[in-house]
Formats: C-alpha cells, sequence, structure tokens
C-alpha cells in the first residue's frame, strides 16, 4: 500500500463573485494512503466540496500541487483531465446524478464503455446487490437504490480513487448507513481508497482517517488506527 | 419592486444569447414581412404619384376621323368633364441600315384654352425642352438603352405609305434636344401600329405646331372621377370610369352624328355630283371612239381591196417573166453544153496533135542520136578493122610464118634425130644380145628417142597450132570485112529508112495543125454566135424584171401610203383612246380616292380608352399585387416558424426559473409581480426585435424589390410607404405569442405550491420505447444509439418542435426555390410545349374570304414558314362571381390538323391530348379556376354584345392568358354567323428574333395585313415580368436561411440547457468534449434530418399554396419544384445546422462540471 497516494500541497482555490473574492481553499495540505478510508468532515461552506471536485479533476486548484499516485493533477489540461476522470476517478454525489434515460445498467455500462479495463456490469450492480433491479430506470428506484447505482457507475470503472460527496446526504438513516456499509466493504475487501466527504462527524469513527476542515482551512488531520464497523455507530 | 426590476435587467444580461435569439428571429420575421409588405405599396404609391403630380388622364380619346375645334368643345362641355387636352400624335418610320422602325410622334402636351393643368405632363430628365422648328425630346428609356444622345438627328422617310411625310408633320428631321418621361408610358412597352413591323420602337415629342394636319388625333380627358378620393386602382374608381366612360361613348355618337350629317353628307353629295359628270363624260367619250373605229375599219378594207388587186397583177406578169427566165436558162445550158462539147473535142484535137508531136520531136531526137551513135560506132569498127587489118598482116603473119618455119626446121631435125635413135636404138638391140651394157644405152637411148617423139608431137601440135591460128585470123579478118560491109550497108538502109519515116511524120504533123486551126476557127466562130444569142434572151430578161419591179414599187408605194393612212387614223384614234382612258382612270380615281376616304370617313368611330389600355399602368398594378401577394403567403409562415420556436425558448425558460418563481412566491410576491418579470421580458425581446427588424426591412426591402422593378418601369424615385398594419400585426403577433407563453407557462407553475417549485422540477422519468420491444434491432445497436433513440423520444416536445421549425425552414427555402422554379418555367412550358407560333399576322377587316384565301396561298408560297394558319380570333367577356368579368380571347382554327400543330390542347398532369369536338368549347384551366366552372358546366359569354350560352367539354393546360378554343363548326352552330378569320398564325423554319423581324417587315408591306407580333417580343417581356420576382425569390431564401440558423441555434440551446446535468455528469465520468458533442448532437442531427425530410413535402405543398396565392387572373404558374431544388433546400439546412453545431460545440466546451452538480443544498 502506498503511502501518500493522495497529497495536497498548499492548495489554494479564489472564487470571485462580483467583487468579492471567496477563498475556498485557503492553503490546503493533506495525504491519503493508499487503501484508507478517509472522511473529509467540516461544515457547510468549510470547502470540502471544493477540495473533493479538484481532487477529482472536475475542478482546478489557484495554487499549490496535488498528487495522485505519484502524478501531479493540478496542471493537467482539460483533455488530461478528463482522461484523469476517466481511468483514475470515481465519483458518487450527494443526488446520484444518473440519467434518468438510461435504466440502471445502462447508467453502469455508459461507464464502463469508455474504459480499457472495466467491470463487467452486471457484477458491478451484483456487487452493489441490484441485480434484480438492473433494467429499472432511475425514478422506478429508491434513493438508496440509485446511489447504489451510482456506486456501480463509480466502481465499475475500477478507480484508483472513489470520491463520495455527502453520499447520504438525501438518503434517511437506514439507507445512508447501508450506503456507508457498502462503501466501507469496498474499501476493506477491494482495499479501494475512498474520500468521503461529509458534515455529519458523527461517522467519522469509520474512517482510517479523518480530514477536519474549517473556512478552506484543514484543521486536523487525524489517523485513526482502529476503524469501527458502520453497523456499530449510531448517530 | 426595485429589487424585481433588477432582477429583470440581471435576467437579461446573463442570459443574453436567449433574450438576442428572440429578438432576432422576431427581428428577421418582422423584418421580412413588414419589408416586403412595404414593396407593393410603395410601388403602387410611386406611380400614383407619379400619375398625379403629372396630371395623367382618366381618359383617351381618339378618332378615326380626328376631332375638330367643336368636338373638342362638346367634350369639354360634358358633365363629367374637368379637363381636355387635344393634342397629335402619328406613327412614322424611320430607316436605318435597311431596318424600318415605326416612331410615335406625340406633340408636347400644353397648356389650351380648354385645360386648366396640362394632362399628362411629361418630365424632363435632360436637356431642354424644343423651343426652335425642327427640334425634338426624346423618350428616356430608348434613351438609356441605345446610344442616342442629346444633338443626334432623327431623319424619318421622305414617304410614310403613299403620302409624304411632310404631310404629318412639318419636317423630316428632327434634332433631340431633350430626354422626358411621360406617365403615358411606364413601362419600356411602347404598344403596337399597323405600319412596319407592327412594333413602335420608340417615342418623341414635338411642339403641336409641328404637326401640319388641322384636325387632332387624340383628345386627353380628365374626369371627375379623378376628383375621387380613391386610388385610380381601386374598383370604385374602376367602375365610376365605366359609367362615366359609357357617357363619352354616347356623346361620341351625337358627334359622329354632326360629322356625318355636315362633312360626311356635303363630301357624298360632292362625289355623287361627281360620279355623274364622270358617268356622261365617259359615254361621250365611249361614242366618238367608236365612230373613229369604225371609219378606221371602212378604210382598212378598201386598202386591203385594191392592194389585193395590184397584188394580183403583179403576180401574172411576175409569172411570165419566170417562164422567160425559165427557157434563157434552158438555152443557156444548153448552148453551154455544146461548147463544152467543142470545146472538149477542140482540146482532144489539140491534145492529140501536141502528143503527135512531142513523139515526132522525141523519135526524131532518137533518131540523130541513135544515127550519130551508128556512125560512130561504124568509124570505130572501121579503124579497128584498119588496125587489125595492118597488123595481122604486118606484125602477126610474117611473125607466125617465121615460126612456122622455125617449128617445120625443128620437125624436121627431130624427124631425124628420131630415125636416127630408132636406128641407133635397132643397133643397139641387136646389140644388146651382145652387151649388157650396152642395154642401159639402149633404154637411154630409147628415153631419149621417146623424149625426142614427144618433142616433134610438141612441135607439130605447135605449127598446126600456129598455121591453125594463122588461117582463123585471116578468116577473122575477113569475116570482120565482111562484117563492117555488112553494117555499112545495113547502116545506110536503116538511115534511109527513118528518114523516110520521119519525114512522114511530118507530114502528118502539119497535116494536123492546119487541121486543128480550122476546129479552133470553126469553135470560135460557133462561141461568138451563141454568147450573142444568149446576150440577146437575156436583156429581154432584164428587161421584164425591171418592169415587174417597178410595177411592184409602185404597188408597194401605194400600199405604204394606204397603210399610213390608215395608221394615222388609228393612231389618232390611239390616242384619243388613251386620252380618253387617263381622264376617264383618273376621274375614276379620284371617285376612288373620294369613295375611299369617304368609306373612311363613313366609319368615323371614337374610340374611347381608359388608364387600363395605357401601356404597363395595370401591369404596375399586377406587379404590385404579386409582390403583395408573395408578401403575406411567405412572412406569414415565417411568423409561424418565428413564433413556434419563441414559444418552446419562453416555456423552457419560465421552466429554469421555477426556483426563483417558488422561492418569490414564498416571499410573498403576487402572482402578476412574478409573471411581469417574464412577461417583461419576453415583451422586451418581442418589441426590440419588431422595431430594429422592421426598421430594416423597411429601409433595404422594398428598395432592392422595386429597385428590379425599376429595370422595366420608368418612375420617378421610390416612395417608401411604411406598411403600419403590417408592422403592427407581424410586431403584434411576435409579441403576443412570446408574451402570452411566457405568462401562460409562468401562471401554470405558479398554480404548484411553493415548497414544490423549490425543489427541482423531478427530471422526467425514463421509459422503455417501442424500439426496445423489437429485441433483433435493440439488441444490435451500438450503446450510444440507444440513448440517442431514447432520448429522441424522452423530449417529445423538444423532438417536435426541432422537427416542426427545421421542417418550416427546409420548407421556406424549398418555397423559395419553388417559386423560382415555377416562374422560370412559364415561359418555356407555354411558348415552346403548349402554344407554338412565331408570329400573329392580324388581317384588315375589310377582305373577303376569298382575299384571305389569295393571302393564305400567298403565305403558304412563302416557304419561311413552316405552318401557317388561318385563325379568328375575337375577345368574349365571361362574367363571374359578384358581376366581375374577365376578358378573353376565343380561338377558332381554320383548319383541325395545323391547329392541333400550334395549339396543344392537352391534361396538365397526364398530358393526354384533350379532345375538341362539336358539342362544346374547350377553355384552359386558370381560367376554370377563376370563374369556378369546370368539366359538364355551361358556360355564358358576350361576344359583340351578344350573348351566348355552351357548355365546356374539357380544359386543356395554359399558363398565360386564357383562351376559349372552338372549332368552326361549333362556332357557326353556336353563333349563326359565318366564322370571320382575322388573324393568321404563322411557325418559322428559323430561329432567330431578326428573322422574324425582317419576315414581318415584309409582309406587313402587304395592304391586308394590319399588325404582327412577334411571339418572341411577348416572351421576353414575359421573361422579364417574371425575372424580377426572381429578386423576391433570393430575398426570400436569404431570410428562411437565416431564420433556419437562428431556428437551430435557439432549439439546441434549450436542448443544452436542459440538459446541462447530463453533460456535465457524462464529463464528470471521463467524456472528452468531442464525445459529449457527439452524445447530444446525434441527436441534434437526427432531428435537422427528420426536419428537413418532413420539410421535403411540405416545401412542396408550401410551393403549390404561394404559386396558386400569387397566380393572377390571367396567369397560371405550373407549382413546379425542380428535384435539385428539393437537394438544394435539405442541403442548406443541414449546412446550417451544422453551422449552429459548431458554434454550440464552443457554448457545450464551456459548461463547467461544478456549476452544474453543484448540490441544491
Amino acid at each position: 500500500m502506498q503511502k501518500n497516494f493522495v497529497q495536497f500541497e498548499n492548495v489554494y482555490k479564489r472564487y470571485k463573485m462580483g467583487e468579492v473574492t471567496i477563498t475556498a481553499a485557503d492553503g490546503v495540505t493533506f495525504s491519503i494512503d493508499e487503501g484508507e478510508f478517509a472522511v473529509v468532515v467540516g461544515l457547510s461552506g468549510a470547502g470540502k466540496t471544493t477540495v473533493l471536485n479538484i481532487l477529482g479533476g472536475i475542478d482546478n486548484c489557484d495554487e499549490g500541487k496535488i498528487i495522485v499516485g505519484g502524478k501531479d493533477i493540478s496542471r493537467l489540461t482539460g483533455k488530461e483531465l478528463a482522461s484523469y476522470r476517466r481511468y483514475d476517478i470515481g465519483f458518487v454525489f450527494q443526488f446520484y446524478n444518473l440519467i434518468p434515460n438510461l435504466t440502471a445498467k445502462e447508467n453502469v455500462e455508459l461507464a464502463t464503455q469508455i474504459c480499457r479495463d472495466s467491470m463487467d456490469p452486471d457484477k458491478a450492480l451484483e456487487s452493489v446487490g441490484l441485480s434484480d433491479r438492473k433494467n429499472n430506470f432511475p425514478a422506478q428506484l429508491s434513493g438508496g437504490e440509485q446511489q447504489r447505482v451510482s456506486i456501480a457507475r463509480a466502481l465499475a470503472k475500477k478507480p484508483k480513487l472513489l470520491l463520495c460527496d455527502e453520499p447520504t446526504g438525501a438518503l434517511d438513516y437506514n439507507t445512508g448507513k447501508t450506503i456507508l456499509k457498502l462503501l466501507q466493504n469496498k474499501c476493506r475487501e477491494d482495499g479501494m481508497t475512498v474520500v468521503l466527504i461529509t458534515h455529519n462527524s458523527a461517522i467519522t469513527p469509520m474512517a482510517n482517517r479523518v480530514i477536519n476542515m474549517r473556512s478552506g482551512k484543514v484543521i486536523s488531520n487525524v489517523v485513526n488506527p482502529s476503524p469501527v464497523s458502520i453497523d456499530t455507530i449510531e448517530w | 419592486m426595485k429589487a424585481i426590476k433588477k432582477n429583470i435587467i440581471r435576467e437579461i444580461q446573463k442570459t443574453r444569447s436567449r433574450f438576442i435569439s428572440i429578438l432576432a428571429i422576431i427581428a428577421i420575421s418582422t423584418g421580412f414581412f413588414t419589408g416586403v409588405k412595404a414593396a407593393s405599396p410603395s410601388m403602387i404609391k410611386t406611380g400614383l404619384e407619379y400619375f398625379d403630380n403629372n396630371n395623367l388622364m382618366d381618359l383617351r380619346l381618339v378618332s378615326t376621323v380626328g376631332f375638330d375645334d367643336e368636338d373638342i368643345k362638346a367634350i369639354k362641355a360634358s358633365k363629367y368633364t374637368v379637363d381636355v387636352m387635344p393634342c397629335y400624335s402619328s406613327d412614322l418610320i424611320i430607316s436605318e441600315n435597311n431596318i424600318d422602325s415605326v416612331v410615335r410622334v406625340y406633340s408636347i402636351p400644353e397648356k389650351t384654352d380648354t385645360n386648366d393643368r396640362i394632362i399628362n405632363e411629361p418630365v424632363l430628365l435632360e436637356g431642354r425642352m424644343p423651343s426652335a422648328e425642327g427640334e425634338c425630346v426624346m423618350e428616356d428609356y430608348y434613351y438609356k438603352v441605345t446610344d442616342c444622345e442629346i444633338g443626334d438627328i432623327i431623319h424619318f422617310n421622305e414617304k410614310d405609305g403613299d403620302s409624304d411625310t411632310t404631310d404629318v408633320i412639318k419636317h423630316t428631321e428632327y434634332k433631340i434636344v431633350g430626354v422626358v418621361s411621360t406617365p403615358l408610358h411606364i413601362t419600356y412597352q411602347r404598344g403596337n401600329t399597323n405600319k412596319g413591323s407592327g412594333s413602335i420602337a420608340f417615342y418623341i415629342m414635338i411642339p403641336p405646331d409641328e404637326f401640319v394636319s388641322e384636325r387632332y388625333t387624340n383628345v386627353y380627358v380628365t374626369t371627375t372621377a379623378g376628383d375621387l378620393d380613391v386610388s385610380p386602382y381601386s374598383d370604385e374608381y374602376k367602375d365610376l370610369i365605366e359609367k362615366q366612360s359609357k357617357t363619352y361613348k354616347t356623346l361620341a355618337e351625337e358627334r359622329i352624328g354632326v360629322f356625318n350629317s355636315t362633312t360626311l353628307s356635303d363630301a357624298k353629295k360632292q362625289l355623287a355630283d361627281a360620279k355623274t359628270e364622270y358617268n356622261n363624260k365617259k359615254k361621250e367619250a365611249e361614242e366618238k371612239i367608236s365612230d373613229g373605229e369604225k371609219k378606221l375599219r371602212d378604210g382598212e378594207n378598201e386598202l386591203n381591196e385594191k392592194l389585193a388587186e395590184g397584188e394580183q397583177k403583179l403576180k401574172d406578169s411576175e409569172k411570165e417573166l419566170n417562164d422567160g427566165k425559165a427557157e434563157l436558162e434552158k438555152s443557156q445550158k444548153q448552148y453551154a453544153d455544146e461548147i463544152d462539147a467543142a470545146k472538149n473535142k477542140l482540146t482532144d484535137a489539140e491534145n492529140k496533135y501536141a502528143q503527135g508531136k512531142e513523139q515526132y520531136t522525141r523519135s526524131k531526137y532518137l533518131y540523130d542520136t541513135e544515127m550519130e551513135k551508128a556512125q560512130s560506132q561504124l568509124d570505130d569498127a572501121q579503124r579497128e578493122y584498119d588496125t587489125q587489118y595492118s597488123l595481122f598482116y604486118g606484125t602477126t603473119k610474117p611473125q607466125a610464118e617465121t615460126k612456122l618455119t622455125i617449128v617445120k626446121a625443128g620437125i624436121d631435125i627431130c624427124n631425124e634425130t628420131i630415125s636416127k635413135t630408132q636406128d641407133s636404138i635397132k643397133e643397139l638391140e641387136e646389140y644388146v644380145t651382145l652387151e649388157g651394157d650396152a642395154e642401159k644405152t639402149i633404154q637411154d637411148l630409147k628415153d631419149k628417142l621417146k623424149e625426142y617423139q614427144d618433142k616433134l608431137s610438141d612441135y607439130n601440135k605447135q605449127y598446126e597450132d600456129g598455121q591453125k591460128q594463122l588461117s582463123e585470123g585471116e578468116k577473122q579478118l575477113s569475116d570482120a570485112g565482111l562484117k563492117l560491109a555488112d553494117a555499112k550497108t545495113e547502116f545506110q538502109t536503116k538511115k534511109e529508112e527513118a528518114s523516110a519515116q520521119l519525114n512522114d511524120a511530118q507530114i502528118q504533123l502539119d497535116q494536123a495543125q492546119s487541121q486543128l486551126d480550122i476546129g479552133k476557127l470553126e469553135y470560135n466562130t460557133a462561141l461568138t454566135t451563141g454568147a450573142m444569142q444568149l446576150q440577146a434572151a437575156q436583156s429581154k430578161i432584164s428587161e421584164g424584171e425591171q418592169q415587174l419591179k417597178e410595177a411592184r414599187e409602185e404597188l408597194e408605194k401605194q400600199k405604204a401610203a394606204g397603210l399610213t393612212a390608215l395608221k394615222e387614223s388609228r393612231e389618232k384614234l390611239t390616242t384619243g383612246k388613251t386620252d380618253a382612258k387617263v381622264q376617264l382612270s383618273e376621274g375614276e380615281t379620284k371617285i376612288h380616292d373620294a369613295e375611299k376616304s369617304l368609306e373612311a370617313l363613313n366609319d368615323a368611330k371614337w374610340v374611347i380608352y381608359d388608364r387600363d389600355d395605357t401601356p404597363g399602368y395595370s401591369g404596375l398594378e399586377e406587379d404590385a399585387i404579386r409582390v403583395d401577394n408573395i408578401a403575406t403567403v411567405f412572412p406569414i409562415f415565417f411568423l409561424l416558424v418565428a413564433a413556434l420556436v419563441c414559444l418552446t425558448t419562453m416555456s423552457r425558460m419560465v421552466e429554469e426559473r421555477r426556483t426563483e418563481i417558488g422561492t418569490l412566491k414564498a416571499l410573498g410576491y403576487s402572482n402578476i409581480s412574478i409573471a411581469a418579470k417574464y412577461f417583461i421580458y419576453a415583451a422586451a425581446a418581442a418589441l426590440a426585435g419588431s422595431i430594429t427588424g422592421a426598421a430594416a426591412g423597411i429601409a433595404t426591402l422594398p428598395y432592392i424589390i422595386v429597385d428590379t422593378y425599376s429595370i422595366m418601369y420608368s418612375l420617378p424615385p421610390t416612395i417608401l410607404v411604411i406598411p403600419w398594419s403590417s408592422f403592427i400585426f407581424s410586431a403584434g403577433t411576435g409579441i403576443l405569442c412570446t408574451c402570452t407563453v411566457a405568462v401562460l407557462t409562468c401562471l401554470s407553475e405558479l398554480k404548484i405550491k411553493p415548497a414544490t417549485l423549490m425543489r427541482p422540477k423531478s427530471p422526467k422519468p425514463g421509459k422503455r420505447i417501442l424500439l426496445e420491444y423489437i429485441t433483433p434491432i435493440w439488441n444490435r445497436m451500438k450503446f450510444t444509439s440507444k440513448v440517442t433513440a431514447r432520448n429522441l423520444f424522452r423530449y417529445k416536445a423538444r423532438f417536435l418542435m426541432t422537427v416542426i421549425g427545421v421542417a418550416g425552414c427546409t420548407a421556406l427555402i424549398i418555397g423559395g426555390l419553388g417559386l423560382k422554379d415555377s416562374i422560370g418555367v412559364i415561359a418555356d412550358r407555354q411558348f415552346k410545349e403548349i402554344t407554338i407560333y412565331d408570329q400573329i399576322y392580324a388581317l384588315s377587316e375589310s377582305g373577303s374570304a376569298k382575299e384571305k384565301e389569295y393571302l393564305m396561298s400567298q403565305f403558304r408560297k412563302d416557304k419561311r414558314f413552316s405552318e401557317v394558319m388561318l385563325v379568328s380570333q375575337e375577345w368574349i367577356k365571361i362574367e363571374f362571381g359578384n358581376k366581375e368579368n374577365i376578358e378573353l380571347r376565343t380561338v377558332v382554327g381554320e383548319n383541325d390538323k395545323q391547329f392541333r400543330k400550334m395549339f396543344i390542347l392537352r391534361d396538365r398532369l397526364t398530358h393526354k391530348p384533350v379532345e375538341l369536338d362539336n358539342s362544346g368549347v374547350v377553355i384552359n384551366e386558370r381560367l376554370s379556376q377563376v370563374i369556378g366552372k369546370g368539366v359538364g358546366d355551361k358556360i355564358k359569354f358576350t361576344l359583340n354584345d351578344k350573348e351566348y350560352t355552351c357548355k365546356i367539354t374539357d380544359l386543356t393546360e395554359n399558363y398565360a392568358g386564357n383562351y376559349m378554343y372552338m372549332t368552326p363548326t361549333f362556332y357557326e352552330k353556336l353563333t349563326g354567323n359565318e366564322t370571320e378569320y382575322n388573324v393568321v398564325y404563322t411557325q418559322l423554319s428559323g430561329d432567330s428574333l431578326s428573322y422574324a423581324h425582317d419576315i414581318a417587315n415584309e409582309w406587313m408591306k402587304n395592304e391586308d395585313i394590319v399588325t404582327v407580333s412577334l411571339l418572341k417580343e411577348q416572351l421576353d417581356s414575359i421573361t422579364s415580368t417574371l425575372d424580377s420576382l426572381n429578386v423576391i425569390v433570393f430575398v426570400l431564401i436569404f431570410c428562411a436561411g437565416l431564420l433556419a440558423v437562428v431556428v437551430l441555434y435557439n432549439l439546441t440551446n434549450i436542448n443544452i440547457s436542459e440538459r446541462v446535468r447530463e453533460i456535465a455528469t457524462i464529463k464528470v465520468l471521463g467524456f472528452y468534449n468531442l464525445e459529449t458533442a457527439n452524445y447530444i448532437y446525434r441527436e441534434n442531427m437526427l432531428l435537422t434530418f427528420a426536419g428537413a425530410l418532413c420539410g421535403l413535402p411540405l416545401g412542396k405543398i408550401f410551393t403549390t399554396f404561394i404559386v396558386r396565392e400569387i397566380q393572377m387572373d390571367m396567369v397560371m404558374f405550373p407549382q413546379f419544384v425542380e428535384p435539385v431544388s428539393f437537394v438544394i433546400g435539405f442541403i442548406l439546412t443541414i449546412m446550417f445546422s451544422l453551422l449552429v453545431n459548431f458554434i454550440m460545440y464552443f457554448k457545450m466546451k464551456k459548461i463547467s462540471m461544478v456549476e452544474s452538480l453543484k448540490s441544491i443544498e
């Protein structure tokens, strides 16, 4: 397992909103080892999503260096970023962002068809426990199911990094728990590096690493030597 | 409210492209609509202002006998008359490079005491008006298109038909000093004439006092109809003018009556008197001539009798003379024969004598020569003999005798020796027995003996020979002596004999000579006597001949005298006759002329023309109407497409702002104030669009269109008429559509509870599409195709919008092209497939059927015509609908076979020939549409003020003009009149216009032909009229293309903005830009394709629709779209779509994943 698989060094991101400049990432520096289940926690507007977007290659930073698997992604061109997203990153959003016009399986296929070494869509769906719903459209699925399709879509690409932006934010407690369980299992069983952002600090005990952010700054980066199973956590 | 206002402004700023695209769509459609709509009224307005400013007449009166001042006064006094202006015009011929062209000469309209304003006032464009004699002004169109210049001189032919040009106008040369235009001629059509080739090349104007005639040819009248406050193109004006012209017709009849009773009856009386006088004179002259003829005949008879007598006598004496002559000839011949015989005899004798003489001379010569020769031979012989003799006796004999003595001596010796020897031998032989040796000696002796014996014999022989020779010599000599003596004797004898013979011959010869002399004498005497006798006879005959000759001369003289006398009297008679004839024919011509002019006067007619009869006047309106029709149909369709797109855009916008609406509502804003934003947004875009579009459209399109027409019309600069109603209509439609949609969508959203509103509208659930159930196809489709297919059916509204919008644009482009195709094909179809002729000759009315037959035979003889046909053509009037009526021509072909060659009657669609039989008439399709009567219906029409009703048996394809076709038999059956053929249709074997012109010029010289119209000229005028529509077509295609771009842009824009989240998602998944674009464009292209495909039939329908709208009563457009137009329309649409896609690519590239996927917190 590679140490410092993900490295943020002094990353700045500023948004200009008219005359006001908002610094969303204010010298962010942290690192995550390979195979870790990292949770970024902080309040709304703390800059978590910005960090995740920059890490996922869908946004760029103004300053600093981001190294993922030994590759500096902070200076990539648009096309290189697209390749980076294509082959290295799996994204899971709060609102799933499934294509409503495609069935569960097709949503997964949408991802696998552009990858060189991808999972079989059916297997991906099986791994998230959705084999029997694979021909349903997103509208016909519950939120948890949709999120599982979303996770299956992300995993099917066999990414190096699975990024989850509040994956349980739109789900009820139990469903959210199931999703987190799924993610934790993926990390534990398949050695997948997972970065999850949440505003819910209650779930931090399940992580290998907890990064706390506030106002665009990392205020703590703590390694949890003994993460607990999500089942034992209640909030 | 302030925040709301700011919100609106910010909204506009933020969604600039959407605002602008709505604005642009509205601008294009409004601009196009108002711009094209402005063209037609501007055209009319420009024309009307021109007519008004230059006081165009309302009615034009033309009289076949001209007008006098009384007529003018009467017209002036008529109740409707406002102003009257009499003037002159005449068509004269100029010849240039052997080409005759007809020039219309107008008098310059001037103020007279009858008018307050100048009517038809010309506009001076260049130079000045004539101020001196022999000056003229030239028309502008001809001036513009030819290289003629101010200062050029127009030379008229000296002769104008039978009369002189100077009988009509003062000069034959006019100098151009200026260029004018007149409201009388607003097109380049100059009308027809019955002179030259039948068409007028150009017109000039000269001052009225340059005209010689006293009677005016034209009278221009303005009537109270002009004071009416309506357009002269309106039906009200037209009705009024028709009513008023009836009054003038009545007036015309009155004035003609006056004319007939005064001028005409005077003329008639004079003519009658002249006729009587002429007839009396004629009778007198005829009597005189017949008297003279009789006398002449008597004299002739007498002379002939006398002459015959003299002739007889002369003949008798001639016979006698001839007998004498024959006798003389006979004796002459006899005499000649005798003389000849004598002459022959004499000649024979002479010949004989000559021969004898010749013989004698030759004999004598022979005798002399021979004698001489014989003498010399004899002498030689004598001399030889003497020599031989002396030789023999002197030498040879003594020698021989000597020799003989010697030989004798030898012989003796030998004998002795021999005997001695023999003795010796004998001795010896005896001795031999004794001695042997002696034997040898004996032998030797014996040999010696022998030798001597031989010698002896030789000597003996020699002696004998010598002896013999000697005796022989002696004998020879004696012989020779003998001979010589004989010869001498013989010679002597012969000499004597010959001498005697010669003498005899001489005597004979002498005798013959004397005989000959006697013969000669006799002959000469006979000759002389015969000749003398003959001479006498000859002289007698000569005498006779002389007498005969004299007699004949006498007779001849008498005859000549008689004949001369006769001739003189005959000549006198002939001269008298000719004189009488000349006088009579002069009288006759005078009477004929008088009759003819009287006839013309008899038929005195006033023809009343209104403005519609001015070339181009009604054409201007028709063209304007055509433009207006296009302006109506096209832009409405245009507006429809635009409204549709605005509608989609606005509804989309409201949907997008759903959260905001919810928020505002939650904040407690009233529905109206919330909806106001969208209303204002829409209204602002639409209003701004309408105004800018209309301004741009009005500022450009009318000028472009009217400019095109200005090629055909000579009008002052365009006066722009702003079509307010059209502007309001189009702007209103645009604004109304967008605003209503905005408000309605907004209001429907507002019905939903704010809480729901504030949440994003749940995306449309995915659905299985029909195609998925067809597993063999579905499974074989690529993943991306599946996505596209499903998406297409998911957004049905957008699907429809795009397809309809694109189809509309394609249809507009095809409509434009189709219009061009339909227009372009008319001329060819009409004049190459349907009415196939080159020239129409109008025949003079007066010709009888026989004259026409003769004329036709002449036509047929001219090999330059490939086909000639006599046609009866008349104008009829058909009433239809609400008292409207249409005028058209009947065509009755004399010969069915030829008729079928020149008029192709067929069904437009199937091209099946249409039958024309004796049961009814065939009319053209357009006419049927206009009057609303079809096959089998009864049609009622007015011909020569009589009404007829007949059955329509069939319809035929025809594009330009309206026609009613019937057979001559049916015509006669229907009207009860015989068919009066009045025109000749021809087809030429050549093709060029000059060829047709040349032939027309030639034939126009024929008195029976009044005018010629050339199809080619007609074709050109039609083609140029229709060509000007092309500009409109191009404007249309351009605008349709523009619209297509905006529509596609807008729809793609909507598509993208609706699916921005989807696009962001797939971008996050790692789709490259091009892949992302394809993901969207695949649908777009498919929709465009589908739209363009739908647009094809729609374009066809649209073409049919628009073409049907713009066709007039007189013209039918074939509604025809070339296949290539479909292809162009299709390809253009696809190209526009690609262009839009290209623009959109950058927009799509710019979509930010972060922004689009921002969780709705």
